[in-house]
């Protein structure tokens, strides 16, 4: 096998060290030097993804940087996209939501972006959002998957409720996180699955939606 | 009577007995008493009213003056958004940062008058701490957090600017709570070690932080400082802005009294909405892990939850006065 084209790292690395002028750089280097731009997107940007989320995991990265790999991300991806032949299927779809009663939405924030950057589909429905808007978006877009989130424990009640509504009329798979989800909780309120940060998240969404497919 | 232990912590004296402080707000003072939050919110008589009558039910040791987050930022001209049983949030930002008045703009005059309630109403050295946001937190509440965030990385200069116009903003505030016989009560959870990493934290929170300390010494008050979540990733910095007092949830406590400050905090706000065994067993583990000396006053590591049964609060305070005590 041929080894990977220098500038695919150059893209990865770009993203993971915050370097938005390079990595837009890298981008236009990539199509000229006639790398796939889906490869460009998947094996670069992508992966540049994955290693801020391993820094972040690590305390090495904190909020801002994450956000603003994330805007780094799609500015290398506008250039990217265009070019990409015919649309890659996404690796599944993904509704994402602060359950109603909560504000927080850091955290559902990071997990959007990583979810997204790791090629799948994501709707980001916001924070606040009660269980019939979520049921219907599910139904609506098709979704693969549902990331709830919460940092609230007297907003677990609602979570637990919308897994349940979630549960009985669809089939999608239901992941829930924010800090007082735990997995016996998770089991407890009957969501397919949850994780501690985002990374975990990513994991989780590909071994569902990778279920779903088979 | 025998003198406030809190007070005497803060003042640097061994106390009779260990202070204790369940710490709440204005949402769950409100809810116990039955007083739609908003009305609460909005008129410095009744919170002072809601904050005094659940002190006096619950027996605590020092009171804290908070209404909620957003107090500021909507002075400056966010949108606030309140709901009947959650605190209110912020749904659109102000979008820029403007020197307020305390004793004019938006609901500070009504945290400012609540202040002074209850400072005439409570024993002198019992002590009354006032809350406002520290100058990072009121900044991205201000401008939006993505916003800020993002300026923190592409353009450190311009975020640092934001983080100083809300901290000039912020003295006037200080001195305000201060004249009103209150300690300014920091509160900055954006600059929480869950949010900021150390080289943001430095940069762009602890500035301010410091700045809003020393405006207070200079008054001859103490200051606190608030800020709940995981510190450890950024907890030396917080001991250079060099409060008096620090209310933390994870924390090194040990680390912050050695540093010169006193440290509230200790019982997690999470067990209030379990039950009374919980929250005992909860006081004695605080009580075991309390840092060596006498700069230590019992407390929630956070405030109470909007709909903690009162009945827990009362046992926190209960199974601490229960504690083996030698002075
Ligand atoms: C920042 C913060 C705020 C900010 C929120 C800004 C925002 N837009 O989100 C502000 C200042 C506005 C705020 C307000 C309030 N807050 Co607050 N806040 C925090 C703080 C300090 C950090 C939270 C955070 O952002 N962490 C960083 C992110 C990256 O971590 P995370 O959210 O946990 O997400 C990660 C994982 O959990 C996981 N994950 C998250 N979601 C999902 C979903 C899935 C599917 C999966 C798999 C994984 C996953 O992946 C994420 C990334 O790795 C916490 C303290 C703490 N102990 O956490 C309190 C905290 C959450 N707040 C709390 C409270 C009570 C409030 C207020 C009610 C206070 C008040 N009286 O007004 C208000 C709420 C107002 C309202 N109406 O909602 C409490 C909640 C207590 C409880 N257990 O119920 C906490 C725990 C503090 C405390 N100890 O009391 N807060």
């Amino acid at each position: 096998m041929d080894a990977p084209p220098p500038v695919l790292e150059d893209l990865a690395r770009s993203v993971l060290e915050l370097d938005r002028e390079g990595a837009v750089r890298a981008a236009g280097e990539a199509l000229l030097a006639g790398v796939p731009p889906e490869t460009a997107i998947t094996a670069g940007l992508a992966e540049g993804m994955r290693r801020v989320g391993e820094r972040f995991a690590a305390k090495v990265y904190f909020v801002p940087e994450v956000l603003v790999a994330g805007r780094i991300f799609y500015a290398a991806m506008e250039v990217l996209a265009p070019h990409v032949a015919r649309q890659p299927d996404a690796a599944g779809t993904m509704v994402c939501a602060v359950v109603e009663g909560d504000f927080h939405d850091i955290g559902k924030n990071i997990v959007k972006l990583m979810v997204e950057a790791a090629g799948f589909r994501v709707v980001d429905l916001g924070k606040n959002v009660p269980a019939e808007r979520i049921l219907e978006a599910v139904e609506r877009e098709r979704a693969d998957l549902v990331g709830l989130s919460t940092l609230m424990t007297p907003t677990l009640d609602r979570m637990a409720r919308t897994v349940k509504i979630l549960k009985e009329r669809t089939s999608a798979a239901v992941l829930v996180g924010g800090a007082p989800v735990d997995r016996a909780f998770a089991a407890k309120i009957g969501a397919d699955g949850t994780a501690p940060d985002a990374a975990g998240a990513v994991a989780l969404a590909r071994e569902f939606a990778g279920r779903r497919r088979r | 009577m025998t003198p406030n232990p809190a007070g005497a912590v803060l003042a640097g004296r061994r106390p009779e007995r260990l202070p204790v402080a369940p710490v709440f707000g204005a949402d769950h003072a409100a809810a116990r008493a039955g007083v739609p939050l908003r009305d609460a919110m909005t008129d410095g008589d009744r919170l002072a009213g809601v904050l005094l009558a659940a002190h006096e039910d619950y027996g605590g040791d020092l009171l804290v003056v908070f209404s909620d987050v957003t107090v500021e930022a909507e002075a400056m001209g966010a949108t606030v958004r309140f709901s009947p049983d959650l605190p209110p949030h912020v749904a659109e930002p102000a979008g820029e940062i403007r020197k307020l008045d305390p004793e004019r703009d938006g609901r500070l005059p009504v945290i400012l008058r609540a202040a002074a309630l209850a400072r005439a109403a409570l024993p002198p050295d019992l002590p009354v701490l006032v809350s406002l946001k520290g100058p990072f937190s009121l900044a991205v509440l201000a401008l939006g957090m993505d916003r800020l965030l993002a300026l923190a990385i592409e353009d450190p200069p311009k975020a640092r600017d934001a983080v100083l116009a809300a901290a000039e903003s912020q003295e006037a505030y200080v001195a305000a709570i201060v004249r009103r016989g209150g300690i300014p009560l920091i509160g900055d959870p954006f600059a929480s070690g869950s949010v900021l990493g150390p080289g943001h934290f430095e940069a762009l929170a602890l500035p301010g932080l410091a700045g809003l300390v020393f405006a207070a010494h200079r008054t001859g008050s103490p200051a606190a400082i608030h800020i709940c979540g995981d510190l450890r990733p950024v907890q030396r910095l917080v001991h250079r802005a060099g409060a008096d007092l620090l209310h933390l949830e994870q924390a090194d406590f040990a680390a912050a009294t050695a540093a010169g400050s006193v440290v509230l905090g200790g019982v997690p706000t999470d067990v209030f909405l379990r039950d009374e065994a919980a929250v005992r067993a909860a006081v004695r583990a605080a009580a075991n892990t309390a840092p060596p000396g006498h700069r230590f006053i019992l407390g929630t590591a956070c405030d109470l939850p909007t709909r903690a049964d009162p009945e827990l609060a009362r046992a926190m305070v209960d199974e601490a006065r229960r504690l083996p005590w030698s002075p």
